[in-house]
């Protein structure tokens, strides 16, 4: 295990950024820590990292407990979401900077390691030089430059632009996948976390509400909070239960179905997304895949959808 | 142990001195070298009050006292009533212009507070060159008494503590978000709407700290109103120095210091407060 | 309409400065009366002893004292920013700040009176002079590189030294590799700062200076209020030009370093 969380608790004042956590991240994984603001997703990630001790709880990494020990005394290192380069350093002083604390600086690793994200060469320039990407793979080989057994990366992706995003996310996963540490990146982005995560953990209230695969989390989210913050599911109610539907499960058709008036359609690029009020007052999203003819607003449309696309739901 | 260190230097420095003062403030009056005796080492308590009941029974210390925040609080006033238009005519300069604007208004205090009074001495005299040229425009008949007046006094106050309303109201101005100015004007209203509802309002905290910056230390000034001031209307910071220097009475001086203080400490506290916000 | 006030306002401020140096080229032997062209005061200046020996020794006193203000300054303002809540914060940077609001005349007196009881009670510091001048100077000029340091570090956030931290660096190794030299400007600045209020200092020196230990502005005080020689208007030309002359090597300076980067 590179990371152990075991029943982590944190208050800043009167409130609990983090509630009894739970959690482990295997050795070479990407995982993916999703929760929107106040889910105390970056709380944890600093507590990790040493910058804040826990009121409860311990913290183990590459088995080692954590208790007491100050950031730079822990064998991980984080990434920054504003990178945090040293303005008055070079490049290469910026990457070199742990080797030399260590006492093991090279001008050859650190070129090997600017090589490794794209970067060789760079090492004269001053970050001021650089562009927000360089920049950002310039923190990456700073914080890769003593093979920590786990980084901690702090939305990432969060700076960059809609186009440099993908790719960027891209390069991270293959980095992740050579080198073989395991990262732990926190992101609010749904889309990011489904596409790089090996494991995507779903913060809520300070407690992992759940933890898998991202089809897992996805196809079969455990609760109410889950299903909607991935994928914004439709929540229907039955007697007994909850469900969640995908609005790419539902289709439009000719009979049977339940009736309902369109009040939203909305141009998504890759397909139409539709909002239609039910009879009952509820409102059904539906996707449509962008080949189809979407219905004129207002118009009256069925709606149906296998029962096996239901996912019942925890609490 | 950094903390330790400048723990100890404000100790000594600040806390000590100030202390001292607060001790001499209840000592007596004594001929010798220091010039004043502590009761309490004595063994009495008795006695240290009688510089607390000079003052507060003398007319003349309350007075001057009073003076002093009229001064100082007619010289602020007269700052800001410049500062401010100044500090909007050097932001609507050219950018490339304005460090030259800085430069003009900071270079005259390199000369010296000194040679810079020395200057309005020369120039305030009967015989000074204000009255040389009042007399050849035929403004004035005979010389108007300038030194040693209040109009003199007001004269160099303001001129010494200008840059230092100007200074830190320009840099509040200047980063004061311009957007709210251009969203107004976008709004429909013109440029004197705009200053009144937006700017004005908007700089009123920078414009109350640029003033209480003035106030507070010409409050104790005493230099200028010993070169340029009238001889008898004495202000605080004079009358400081007079009890100590002339007079030898140390307990006095430093409870008319500790009055000075406490004077100064409602317009302190509402600067803090300002800086707070 | 603010434009005019502007330049009145400059005029205001200039009008006795030109004033003042004008009359540095007046051959006439009082000051402010003009009497043909002459640089006769300018070596009169020069060959002044007791004004160039005052003018020294206000450097080298401006110069210890600014150190002196440098270091504890930055001290106090690295505390105040980095240190976070510890007891008695408030009252520390309520001190930290007490001598740029203390009237100078209360701070004289109190510094004064201090140096005389301590002198009474330890035997130290031995009468007024240098070194008095010196401690009373860095007092004031503390607090104002207080000051400044404490916005440079606090308008930076911790967020590079936690960097620096998470890459193995121990608190020390951090403030020698990171912090210090960052705050580096804030500290020349603070420097310079607390050298030009030293070297104009008044108030403070005729309280806590002593015979032996004149300073320029103490010795023009009392020429002053005997009345002014007209070697005055020279000095005012020479300071003038030097502010002026300093000015443009920092222009010139800050130009330079803007191309490099």
């Amino acid at each position: 295990m590179s990371l152990q969380v075991a029943a982590l608790t944190k208050r800043f004042g009167a409130t609990r950024a983090l509630d009894g956590l739970e959690l482990a991240v295997r050795e070479g994984e990407f995982l993916a820590l999703l929760g929107g603001s106040g889910s105390g997703k970056s709380t944890l990630l600093r507590l990790v990292a040493g910058f804040e001790a826990p009121d409860a709880g311990s913290i183990r990494i590459a088995g080692r407990d954590m208790a007491g020990l100050p950031p730079a005394a822990r064998p991980c290192a984080m990434m920054f979401q504003s990178y945090a380069l040293f303005p008055h350093l070079s490049v290469a002083e910026n990457v070199g900077y742990g080797l030399r604390r260590a006492g093991v600086f090279s001008l050859a690793r650190v070129e090997e390691l600017l090589a490794l994200v794209g970067l060789a060469g760079f090492g004269a320039r001053r970050p001021a030089q650089l562009s927000g990407g360089q920049q950002q793979r310039v923190a990456l080989a700073r914080a890769l430059a003593r093979k920590p057994p786990l980084l901690l990366l702090d939305e990432p992706l969060a700076a960059l632009d809609a186009g440099l995003r993908a790719q960027t996310g891209a390069e991270l996963r293959r980095l992740q996948r050579e080198t073989g540490t395991s990262f732990v990146m926190v992101t609010h982005d749904q889309g990011e976390a489904l596409a790089l995560a090996d494991r995507i953990a779903v913060l809520a209230g300070g407690r992992v509400a759940q933890i898998g695969t991202p089809e897992e989390v996805y196809r079969r989210p455990a609760t109410r909070f889950v299903a909607e913050f991935l994928g914004a599911a439709n929540i229907l109610q039955r007697p007994g239960a909850s469900f969640a539907l995908r609005p790419e499960q539902v289709r439009l058709v000719e009979a049977e179905g339940l009736a309902a008036r369109v009040t939203g359609i909305v141009f998504r690029g890759e397909g139409w997304m539709l909002e239609c009020l039910c009879e009952d007052g509820q409102l059904l999203r539906v996707s449509l895949p962008a080949r189809a003819t979407p219905p004129a607003p207002d118009a009256q449309v069925m709606l149906g959808w296998d029962d096996a696309a239901l996912v019942r739901l925890g609490a | 142990m950094i903390r330790a260190a400048a723990s100890a230097w404000l100790g000594l420095l600040v806390v000590a001195p100030l202390v001292v003062v607060g001790v001499i403030a209840f000592a007596v009056p004594d001929q010798g070298l220091p010039p004043f005796r502590l009761p309490i080492i004595e063994g009495r308590w008795v006695g240290g009050n009688e510089s607390w009941g000079v003052l507060a029974a003398d007319d003349f210390y309350l007075t001057a006292l009073l003076r002093s925040l009229v001064v100082a609080g007619v010289t602020a006033g007269l700052c800001l009533a410049l500062a401010y238009p100044m500090a909007l005519g050097m932001l609507r300069l050219v950018p490339a212009r304005r460090p030259l604007a800085l430069a003009l208004v900071v270079l005259p205090l390199c000369i010296g507070f000194v040679l810079r009074m020395a200057a309005w001495v020369g120039l305030l005299r009967d015989s000074g060159l204000l009255n040389q040229a009042l007399l050849a425009m035929g403004v004035i008949s005979a010389p108007v008494q300038l030194l040693y007046s209040t109009t003199g006094l007001l004269l160099g106050m303001v001129h010494s503590y200008l840059p230092f309303a100007l200074l830190p109201l320009y840099a509040a101005l200047a980063a004061r978000d311009m957007r709210l100015e251009e969203a107004a004007a976008d709004l429909g209203a013109g440029p004197f709407t705009v200053f009144r509802s937006i700017t004005l309002p908007g700089s009123m905290a920078a414009a109350a700290a640029a003033f209480l910056l003035v106030f507070i230390p010409a409050a104790g000034e005493f230099v200028i109103p010993a070169l340029l001031g009238a001889p008898d209307a004495l202000l605080a910071g004079g009358a400081i120095w007079q009890e100590f220097f002339t007079a030898r009475d140390w307990p006095l001086a430093a409870a008319a210091s500790m009055a000075l203080l406490a004077a100064l400490l409602p317009p302190l506290l509402l600067w803090q407060r300002l800086g707070r916000r | 309409m603010s434009r005019v006030v502007l330049w009145l306002g400059l005029g205001f401020l200039w009008a006795p400065v030109l004033l003042m140096a004008g009359f540095a080229f007046s051959d006439a032997r009082q000051p402010f009366v003009w009497g043909g062209f002459s640089w006769r005061w300018f070596v009169a200046l020069a060959g002044n002893e007791r004004l160039v020996e005052a003018a020294a020794l206000s450097v080298l006193v401006a110069a210890g004292a600014a150190t002196l203000a440098m270091l504890a300054g930055g001290a106090m303002g690295w505390v105040l920013a980095r240190q976070g809540a510890f007891r008695g914060r408030a009252l520390f940077g309520a001190l930290a700040a007490a001598p740029l609001v203390l009237p100078e005349v209360v701070s004289g007196l109190a510094l004064l009176l201090l140096f005389v009881a301590l002198e009474r009670l330890t035997g130290w510091p031995e009468g007024r002079g240098v070194l008095t001048l010196l401690l009373a100077h860095a007092s004031l000029g503390a607090a104002y590189v207080a000051v400044v340091v404490q916005g440079r570090l606090a308008g930076m956030g911790p967020l590079l030294e936690e960097a620096a931290a998470d890459l193995g660096a121990n608190r020390a190794t951090v403030f020698l590799t990171i912090t210090l030299p960052l705050i580096t400007p804030s500290l020349a600045a603070g420097w310079g700062l607390a050298f030009l209020l030293s070297f104009d200092d008044v108030v403070l020196a005729s309280f806590t200076s002593g015979p032996g230990a004149t300073t320029l502005p103490l010795l023009l005080f009392s020429q002053l209020r005997m009345g002014a020689t007209p070697e005055a208007h020279a000095l005012a030309v020479v300071m003038l030009g030097l502010a002026g002359t300093g000015l443009c090597l920092w222009q010139v300076f800050l130009r330079r370093t803007n191309r490099e980067s």
